[in-house]
């Protein structure tokens, strides 16, 4: 078997344990075993209501929300790492976040009460005001005659810093939401429910699969603008095509748990360095580190100040940054990186 | 380069096997999970609703209808202001759940708690496993969890007074839910007269020598409580001018040249949790040596957790407000 697939599949087997034995950590502590019984028994297992209620619909859902937006993270960290050809790039660094903050802020200081297909308004603004500052970002981007993806990235800086101050601006003028705002910048993911599973579960694997299937040509792109040209690569196409995918992919993030830093910026840095920089194995990758580091940053975020919670970002900077540290100390290639 | 082009369509044939593996292990999860909810939904719509007559319906603070056909006897309270007014009602035995900062009166300290107060700093997980059959939330910081409670149908209330009128209307509210409309009428009565007794005392004091105040909620940066807050109205009640009563927000940071500019004459500083408020360094402040509560000494530091819970012991502050910036008339206050 090739050394990547084993690594791969030895890495999506590791999240799998530990999705599954994270639904055994919580403020309210359930053992493994209690937690198979349900699993496999479901109503007519050993467990209280309560302690079934916490496992499907708070703890199960924040599990697979974890693994949805840690992938969906560092798949778009890599895919804005291609695109920009510089591996400081993350998920937000085009005006996602900002734009996501946007949409969040209005929807809570209009009191916006829009559902749609189970999704509150509170999933839906962030996710459009991310896409339209994107949008407007890539087409102000686009406009000037020598418009390359530094322009884009100027573009992105610029109208990040104006919609974050116009954020500021809402904040300070509703201090009485601030709060809520505040809270939600903060990343999260306690509010996770099922309805938010069922647009992740479709819009990341989408976002997903556009990127993967754009690997050969990130690999081609990373030659330079004119080697990637005379191999065949449409640039404008290209371009837009990895917009379009990592932003679907940072879009649903944002909605699902609000702004998690992080995790889009270091897990590709960790599977650059345990699998290479070839992109058809690298995307698969880095989704599957993203996600472990979400998933184990947020069981113990839920655990260690229980009955109290701390914002999951916190804890994945915390425990991540040791650990990509170490590996790239240790590792021979990472001048790679 | 031209060797990844050549590697290309063989690795790109292992992905594709493997992305297929892996979505239908997805979508089998997911679907299950379907069926699971599908059915739990219908669950609910099976019970024809109760439409007797018992039953108790309540508009909260954001407008929306909370029923309850039965008496709440498990009550997770998530602000140490509800706790204190739960307990003012005689209903201490009845909450199950408070917030780390639920530290009156000492009984609630027994209370399980289910986090620190802040909506990032609450565990649902604890709330559910009390099995609660009333949660007591904040309306203003609270709003994502009534989201999570109500598609859990435990009965969630937005609550959270911002002045007097507003406490005794929502004590009330408890009252009815909880069967104790008597101890509710009880203390706003109560309370109403002792509010009564302060304004006559405070009335004495002539408009003219009404004195500026300056209430300091943060030093740096430096934050103050404007008229539409509960301190604001205390403020004014108490028989103070606000210096800070232009401002529209409830909190909010302020100028420190407009302070030194607007002269209060005295100035109070709630204790707080993290740092402590120190009487020297109000003078070290660039400017203010010569603001006249500086001079004079009239800065006071008063219980935070009297005069920062809009909660039955607001008067206890109110009145050491008055007793603190009019001592002369603190004779015609009750001992």
């Amino acid at each position: 078997m090739k050394r990547e697939l084993l690594i791969l599949l030895v890495a999506f087997g590791l999240l799998l344990a530990l999705a599954v034995s994270s639904l055994a950590v919580g403020a309210v502590p359930i053992p493994l075993v209690d937690v198979v019984d349900w699993m496999v028994n479901q109503e007519d297992s050993g467990l209280s209501v309560a302690q079934r209620t916490i496992l499907w619909d708070l703890r199960l859902p924040r599990i697979f929300i974890a693994c949805f937006v840690g992938g969906a993270l560092a798949a778009a960290g890599v895919g804005f790492q291609g695109l920009f050809r510089n591996v400081l790039a993350d998920p937000y660094v085009i005006g996602a976040s900002s734009g996501a903050a946007l949409g969040a802020t209005l929807v809570v200081v209009v009191g916006v009460k829009l559902s749609l297909g189970g999704l509150g308004a509170s999933v839906i603004g962030p996710m459009l005001g991310s896409i339209a500052v994107v949008l407007v970002v890539f087409v102000v981007g686009s406009l000037g005659r020598h418009a390359s993806a530094l322009t884009l990235l100027l573009a992105g800086i610029a109208i990040s810093s104006m919609t974050n101050a116009i954020v500021s601006l809402l904040m300070f003028l509703n201090d009485q939401k601030a709060i809520v705002i505040l809270s939600w910048l903060m990343g999260s993911l306690a509010g996770s429910d099922w309805s938010v599973v069922w647009v992740t579960s479709v819009a990341v694997p989408l976002g997903f699969i556009l990127l993967w299937g754009l690997a050969r040509q990130m690999d081609a792109f990373l030659l330079g603008d004119a080697a990637s040209q005379s191999l065949g690569l449409s640039l404008m196409q290209f371009r837009m095509l990895m917009i379009v995918g990592a932003s679907l992919l940072t879009a649903s993030a944002v909605g699902a748990s609000g702004i998690i830093g992080f995790v889009g910026l270091i897990a590709p840095q960790i599977a650059r360095l345990l699998i290479g920089a070839k992109h058809c194995w690298l995307i698969p990758m880095s989704s599957c580190v993203g996600a472990i580091i979400l998933v184990v940053g947020d069981a113990i975020a839920r655990t260690v100040v229980a009955p109290a919670e701390l914002p999951v970002g916190i804890v994945t900077a915390m425990l991540g940054c040791p650990f990509f540290l170490s590996l790239l100390l240790s590792s021979k290639t990472a001048g790679r990186v | 380069m031209k060797r990844i082009l050549r590697n290309w369509p063989s690795t790109n044939a292992a992905n594709g096997s493997f992305s297929i593996g892996f979505f239908v292990v997805l979508s089998i999860v997911l679907l299950a999970a379907c069926e699971r909810s599908a059915v739990e939904s219908k669950a609910p719509a099976a019970n024809p609703p109760a439409a007797n007559s018992s039953e108790i319906r309540l508009v909260d603070r954001l407008d929306r209808e909370v029923r309850f056909s039965k008496i709440p006897t498990r009550i997770v309270s998530l602000s140490p202001s509800t706790t204190e007014l739960l307990f003012a009602l005689g209903l201490g035995s009845s909450v199950v759940g408070r917030t780390e900062h639920c530290n009156y009166p000492l009984e609630a300290l027994d209370i399980a708690k289910v986090g620190s107060g802040t909506l990032e700093g609450i565990s649902r997980e604890a709330i559910v496993s009390l099995q609660p059959d009333l949660v007591l939330c904040k309306w203003d910081s609270h709003q994502p969890l009534i989201e999570t409670f109500e598609k859990l149908a435990i009965p969630i209330v937005a609550f959270g007074p911002e002045n007097i009128e507003d406490m005794f209307k929502e004590a009330r509210w408890i009252g009815s839910i909880t069967g104790h409309q008597t101890q509710a009428e009880q203390l706003v009565d109560r309370m109403s007269a002792r509010l009564e007794r302060l304004k006559a005392v405070v009335s004495k004091i002539s408009v003219q020598d009404r004195k500026r105040v300056f209430y300091q909620v943060w030093d740096a940066p430096l934050m103050t409580a404007g008229p539409t807050s509960f301190i604001g109205e205390l403020l004014t009640t108490a028989g103070f001018n606000n210096v800070f009563s232009d401002i529209a927000n409830r909190y909010t940071r302020v100028s420190s040249e407009v302070l030194v500019e607007r002269d209060p004459q005295v100035i109070f500083a709630p204790t707080t949790h993290s740092t402590e408020v120190k009487l020297e360094s109000f003078a070290t402040r660039p400017g203010w040596e010569n603001v006249t509560a500086v001079r004079e000494g009239k800065i006071y530091i008063i219980n935070g957790d009297q005069v920062s819970r809009c909660g039955p012991r607001l008067l206890d502050a109110m009145e050491q407000m008055i007793r603190l910036g009019y001592p002369e008339i603190a004779a015609g206050l009750d001992p």
